[in-house]
Formats: C-alpha cells, structure tokens, sequence
C-alpha cells in the first residue's frame, strides 16, 4: 500500500510541476526545457536549509528564489524576440545540471544530498507516506485555486488576450511585459514549491533527479494531460507517473528501463503534436 | 606550449561543432522550424559508423554508410513530421515540442539499440600522433579538421554554385513565392534536411572517433552550436561556422584559468549577454 | 488652430529604401472628424502607428495637448488619451466579444496577479463591473446581442463593431479608426457609417482612414491628402473631392 501512497504522493507533486510549466508553455506560450532545472534550485534550498531553519521558512526561501530565477531567466526570452528562446532554455537546463554537479561543495556533487529531514509544521511531522500525501494534497489544492483565481481574474483574461494578439494588447495600453513576467514568477513559485515538496518527501536528491529528461518528462505530462487547462495538468502526471508500472510488467534490463522509458515519452510528444495537440483535457497549443 | 596545444585543440573541435552549427543553420534559415532533433541526427551518425567498424567494415566505408543512413533518418523526420505538421497548420510551439519529441525517440532508440554506456571506436590508428612541431595532434584530428573544413567547404560551393543551392536561397528567401512558383519549397526541404543531416552525422562520427561518444552528449553540441549559429548572425553560414570555431577555441583555451566542466556555463553566460546587447549577431546582414 | 488637440510637426521614418512618411505635418482639431486619405501606399497606417508609438519616427515631434509623445511606449499614448484600430482587426478570436472589451477597458482594478490570488472577492468584484461596463459599450454599438459569442462565430461586419467597441473601451479622447469600412457589405457600412457618425455627434474626436468617398463626404468635418509620406492638401470634403487635380493622383496612383 505503501507504493500506492508514494506513487500519489509523487504525481501530487508533479501536478504542481506541471501547473508551474503549463503557466510557461500554455499560458504564455514560450518553450520551456528547463522547468526541471528550476524545480532543482527549490530542492536544492530546502534541502540545504531544512535542517537550520523551521520547514515553512525554507520553502519560502525556495519559493521566492525560484521565482526570481525563473524571471530572471525568462527575460531575455521575453525581450529578445525570435526562437533565442529555444537555445536559452536549453542552455539554463544544461548549466543548471552543471552546475548541480560540481558545485560539490554545495550540493553534495554527483552523490546529492540525503537524509533530508522530514517536513514539520506545527510540531506534526509529516515523516510517513500517509501524512505527507496530506500536505501534498493540500499544496496542489492551493496551487489549483491560484491557477484557477488567476486565470479567471481581469488579469487572467489580459494574458490569455496577449497569446491571441499581443499587439492587439499593447494597444489596449496594457504593460505586456509586465504580464508576462508576473506569469513567469507564479510559475517561478511552483516550481520552488514542487521542488521544496520533492526533496523533503523522498529525503535525498542528486542532479539526475533535475535534469534534461525531468523537464523532457514534465513536458510530456503537460502535453498528453493538454495544455492550457487546469484539469490537463493533473491528468498528465497522473497518467504518465503509472508509466514506470506497467513497463514493469514487462521484463527490461534495468540499464534500458530508463531509456525505454524516455523513447516512451518522446513519442507520446510526437503523437500527441501530430494527432491531438490538445491533449486529453486541454486546448490547441 | 600548453597555450599553443590547447589552441589547436579548440580549432580541431571548433570544425566538427561548426558543422553542426553550419547544418543547423542552412535547414533553420530555409525552413524556419528550430530543428532540435538534430542533436539526435549527429547522435545517430556517430553511433551507426560504430556499430559498422565493429563489424569489421573498413572505416571510409562505415563512415560513408552511417552519413547515408543519418540523411534518411533525417528525411523521414521532415516528411513524416514537419511536413505533416505544417499541413496541419501547427504553431512553431507544437513543432518545437514534436522536434523534442523526435530527439528524445532518436537519443533513447540509439542508447537501447546499442548502449547508453560511454563507447570508443576500436580503429587502433585513431590515437597515433602526429608531431606538427608547436603541438601535436592525432589522426583522428587530422580527420576531424579534414572533413569538417572539407564539408563546409562543399556546402558554400553547392550554395553558390549549383541549381540546388539557388533553389535553397530562393525558397529561403521567400516560401510563399516559391510555393506559387512552382520551386516546390517541399522537396527544397527535404533536400536541405538530408544535406544537413549528412553533415551533423559526419560530425557526430568524426568527435566519436576523436573522443569518445555517449547518446545524450549531442544536446551539448547542438546549445554551442545553436549559440555560433545566432552570435554569427541567422542566416549566415560562414557566420556560424566562424564563431563555432572561436568558441571552441575560447572554451579550450580558458582550460588555463578554469576546469572543463564550467566551460558550458561561462559560454552560456556569455551568450545571454551577447543576445541581449546585440540580438542581430555578428554576421548579419540588413 | 487653438481647437487642435494633436499637432504632428514634420515627422519623417523610413523603411529601409522606402521613404514612407516624408516631414509630414497636419493638426487634428478636437471634437471634429477629421479624414485622412489618399493612394495606397501613402503612408495613412505609417501615420497612426507613428502616433501610436508603435513606430518611431526618424524625424519630426508629435504633440497632444501640448504634451510630446512621440517615441513614448504605446501604454503611455493610450492612458493619454489616444486609441486606434487595426486594419486587419486583431481581434481576440478565440474570447467572447465581452471578454474582448473587458481587455480593453481603461479601468486597471484587478490587473495584477497577486492581487487575483490574494483578494479574489475584489477581483471578483472588478470582474462583474467590469463584465457591465463591457456589455453597455456592446449595446452601444449594437452588439449587446452578441456579448457570449465567440468572435470567430461573428460575422466580419460585426467583428468590425466590435473593433469599435473595443477601442472607445480605452476611453481615449482621440480615436484613430484604420479603414472602418473596408470590406463590408452594404448593409453592415450602412450600420457602421451610422456608428462612426453616432461618435461624432456626440463630439468624439476621430481620425479616420477611409478610402470610400461617399462615406469620407459623409462623416469627414475635414479631410487630409497624404501622398508619398506627405501632406499635400486639407480642406473641407467639398474642397478636396471637388479637386480634379487630387482625383488624378488618387485615382491614378490606385489606377
């Protein structure tokens, strides 16, 4: 039963992973390869700060600092036009996992960091499977009723209006770029608590767990889930989270599950582009 | 003397980067579609002249058959997905996810058709050296700088010089025109995907040979590359090619003053700063 | 000239060989409508995204009010009172004609994020006055009807009113309209000459880009004749369409 737990406990956390990537790619509509990468630098921080300072502080420092990279790294993409945004992405996920393995001095390098300790709030400790999945629950909760505020709000309606015609909004007289910078700090927020959840329910992480096929992944569940929509960003990590599971079923070398397990989602990516661009629950990308 | 062997180094590596920069940049300014997949290409290329040289083929021959192999890899590519999309009028975001998607079947098909271990060429002669005097380089170099030079050298002819390279500029310049003019941009593309993907794959086998090759490392390639083909400005080859070159050099010879592994950063760091005080690049012209 | 509210004082911009606006000068004057027009090719659109700001003159100042406006972003031209339409509508086709307006509107309550996450009931508050504000602008040009729609379900005579609801949803003084009735059919110029002769009865300022001579002698109080990037005549309707001398350079240039 246990399992069963973890695997809800984990596709809770990468609903709100998918939330914070949906916010990118579906709402503003710029490519993001890089979410894992963002993701990392919250459960890089929680992890480092867990043990120091209460759990709700550390994941504050998270949530803000992801938010302040994940803009800082979405304004070049935001001023300069063109595809540069294509090789920025990529280039922050590179770097990111550069950067998580040999700053060993801080991220503990190739080896990670572990025994991280269990969240506490309130003197409740959240160190079992079955608790935990209560904060996580309530975390998406949260993270779903900021979605949905936001999108049904006058501002919701101002960038969603700037995917259709971003002229059309800046004759409006509305601050694009102050749009979609909020946007990308919301989803800055996201990811740091997606990451502060990551690290402090399975107590260890090392830069695999933040790395190019993460963001692959993350994308892949936004895409087959479908973009855009509130209910397409839980479906799709709920969905390709069972993945794992059933290619256990079949017997794979281990060396292959991995890689098998990515061909899997590169063609999800490719069929769903092709066939249904929408997804399951979402809209036209 | 490290300083001079370092140089050499980084101009040898620049020549197969600059390759990929150079493929990427003709099919990128003809067809307009970020063809990330491509880092997938250079991956396959170098993997299927492996798998030839270990069955014991003669290593020109593996070499030429693992550049064919790669081109049709890339032809399906363009007529089983980029066509069919554009006929379905996606937007550049749902090409760029299905290029990801193409990338990531091609990376992880390569690493479970083969191995997604680190893997050498057994060719013995790869690693005899050669003394050039200031420093000295191996055949495997010799190679590398060879067939680079040689196939951007090839490319700039055929654009210049041939039917096929007129027909390429033409439809770069404006599909839509050559779409009602009978150009056929459809078949321009197809031809412009096999000659880059030809020439990624080459690059792909000859770093192989060089160093050593493992299936996720063409990302890598592709971000310098990517980074050469803006800075050198869109649309210029030669651009892109020299600037893959100076990278390569800068990357090597900053090995001095900081270890290997912070080179992808400190070029990326520069990049965002280029992009954001000169977005035209450096070649560009207009 | 102590009525005029917009004073565009030689502007030049080129586009790499092409001299579009060539040290143009001409004054609008306030609650007047005043025409611009001319052959294709003479600058008209260069004109309203140069005010605009969403192109920047070379050359040349532009005042409003007495304010300089030229090379100010767009938000800036907007919140002082300049609106414009677009030729090629840039519609929001895939939102309502209500939500079209709502983005339009000058009012900013409930524009920021933190805001719509923290203190949803006062967005949500923002949102229905807003939603009421919308629809009067609808009803006013004759779209109240169709509030729900989705606009790519309007038809193109409609979407057309709609740009104009959109634009006074700005509450701008001086409205730049580009081609209100290129397109339409007979019956959806006649509503949407009726609309624009609505704005200036009740003595909105209009800067209106037309080609249809019979709709310029019906709406213009003056009309401008920009050809290849400048002014050359202004005058009453009666003035300038009773030129021959114009007619020629009109009607050959489109020729």
């Amino acid at each position: 039963m246990s399992f069963l737990l973890s695997y809800l406990v984990l596709a809770t956390i990468y609903s709100i992973a998918a939330l914070s990537t949906n916010l990118l790619v579906g709402i503003i509509g710029i490519f993001s390869v890089s979410q894992a990468a963002i993701i990392g630098v919250g459960a890089y921080t929680v992890a480092l700060l867990a043990g120091v300072v209460p759990f709700p502080v550390a994941m504050l420092v998270a949530v803000v600092l992801c938010a302040l990279v994940n803009v800082l790294l979405a304004l070049p993409s935001l001023r300069v036009a063109g595809d540069y945004f294509v090789v920025t992405s990529f280039g922050c996920q590179l770097v990111a996992t550069a950067v998580f393995i040999n700053w060993d001095t801080l991220t503990g390098g190739a080896s990670g960091i572990v025994a991280i300790p269990a969240p506490s709030l309130f003197g409740f400790t959240a160190d079992t499977p079955q608790t935990f999945l209560v904060i996580s629950t309530i975390a998406l909760l949260a993270a779903c009723a900021g979605f949905w505020l936001l999108m049904r709000s006058p501002f919701g309606k101002i960038v969603h209006a700037i995917r259709e015609d971003e002229t059309a909004v800046l004759a409006a007289g509305k601050n694009v770029l102050r749009a979609k910078v909020s946007v990308s700090a919301v989803s800055g927020v996201y990811a740091g608590l997606a990451g502060g959840l990551y690290a402090t329910f399975l107590n260890f992480i090392d830069p695999p767990s933040f790395d190019l096929h993460v963001s692959i992944l993350i994308l892949t569940m936004l895409v087959v889930g479908g973009a855009r929509t509130l209910a397409g960003s839980i479906i799709g990590p709920f969905l390709l989270l069972a993945l794992p599971q059933l290619l256990n079923l079949v017997a794979v070398p281990p060396t292959m599950a991995g890689p098998l397990r990515q061909f899997i989602y590169g063609a999800l990516l490719i069929a769903f582009m092709l066939f249904r661009p929408q997804g399951i629950a979402g809209r036209r990308l | 003397m490290l300083f001079l062997q370092l140089l050499v180094d980084g101009l040898v590596s620049g020549c197969a980067i600059g390759l990929v920069a150079v493929s990427f940049s003709l099919y990128y300014s003809t067809t307009r579609v970020f063809h990330v997949a491509h880092a997938g290409i250079y991956t396959l290329g170098g993997y299927l002249a492996w798998y030839g040289a270990m069955q014991g083929i003669p290593f020109a021959i593996a070499c030429a058959l693992a550049v064919a192999g790669a081109a049709f890899a890339g032809a399906v590519i363009q007529r089983f997905l980029y066509d069919e999309l554009e006929r379905r009028e996606a937007t550049p975001l749902v090409m760029l996810i299905a290029s990801l998607g193409a990338l990531a079947v091609l990376q992880n098909g390569v690493a479970m058709l083969f191995t997604p271990n680190i893997l050498q060429f057994p060719n013995p002669w790869r690693t005899r050296m050669l003394d050039l005097g200031i420093a000295s380089v191996s055949y495997a170099q010799v190679l590398v700088a060879a067939s680079g030079l040689a196939a951007f050298g090839a490319l700039m002819w055929m654009s210049r010089r041939t039917l096929l390279g007129r027909r390429i500029r033409a439809v770069a310049s404006n599909p839509f025109l050559a779409e009602i003019t009978r150009l056929g941009p459809r078949s321009v593309y197809l031809a412009v995907m096999a000659i880059a993907s030809a020439m990624a794959a080459l690059s792909g086998i000859m770093v192989g040979l060089d160093q050593a090759m493992q299936p996720y490392t063409g990302v890598l390639v592709l971000l310098t590359a990517t980074i050469a083909v803006i800075a050198g400005g869109i649309g210029s080859l030669t651009g892109a090619f020299v600037v893959a070159v100076a990278l390569s050099v800068l990357q090597n010879v900053a090995l001095i003053l900081m270890p290997g592994r912070w080179s992808i950063a400190a070029t990326f760091a520069l990049f965002v700063v280029f992009i954001l005080v000169k977005p035209e690049g450096l070649f560009r012209k207009r | 000239m102590a009525t005029s509210c917009l004073e565009v004082r030689s502007v030049s911009r080129r586009f790499g060989g092409l001299q579009a606006l060539d040290a143009c000068s001409f004054e609008v004057e306030r609650q007047r409508s005043t025409c611009l027009v001319g052959p294709n090719g003479a600058g008209k659109t260069t004109v309203f995204n140069v005010i605009t700001g969403f192109v920047r003159p070379d050359q040349g100042t532009i005042r409003y009010n007495g304010e300089p406006i030229h090379g100010r972003p767009t938000r800036d031209i907007v919140r002082l009172g300049i609106a414009r339409t677009f030729q090629n509508l840039r519609l929001f086709a895939e939102m309502t004609a209500l939500e079209n307006v709502m983005v339009y509107l000058r009012d900013d309550d409930g524009t920021g994020p933190v805001e719509a996450i923290l203190r949803p009931w006062r967005t949500g508050a923002a949102l229905r006055r807003k939603e009421e504000a919308a629809q009067a602008l609808l009803a006013e040009v004759g779209l109240g009807h169709k509030s729900g729609e989705v606009v790519r379900n309007l038809s193109f005579g409609q979407q057309k009113l709609l740009c104009i609801a959109r634009v006074l949803a700005t509450g701008a003084e001086l409205l730049l309209l580009d081609e209100p009735t290129s397109g339409l059919s007979q019956s959806a110029l006649t509503a949407m000459v009726d609309l624009v002769d609505k704005l200036r009865s009740q003595g909105r300022t209009l800067l209106v880009v037309e080609h249809n001579t019979r709709v310029v002698q019906r709406i213009a109080d003056e009309i401008l004749f920009l050809h290849q990037g400048r002014l050359i005549a202004r005058g009453t309707p009666a003035e300038i369409l009773g030129d021959p001398a114009l007619a020629a350079i009109y009607f050959g240039a489109a020729a």
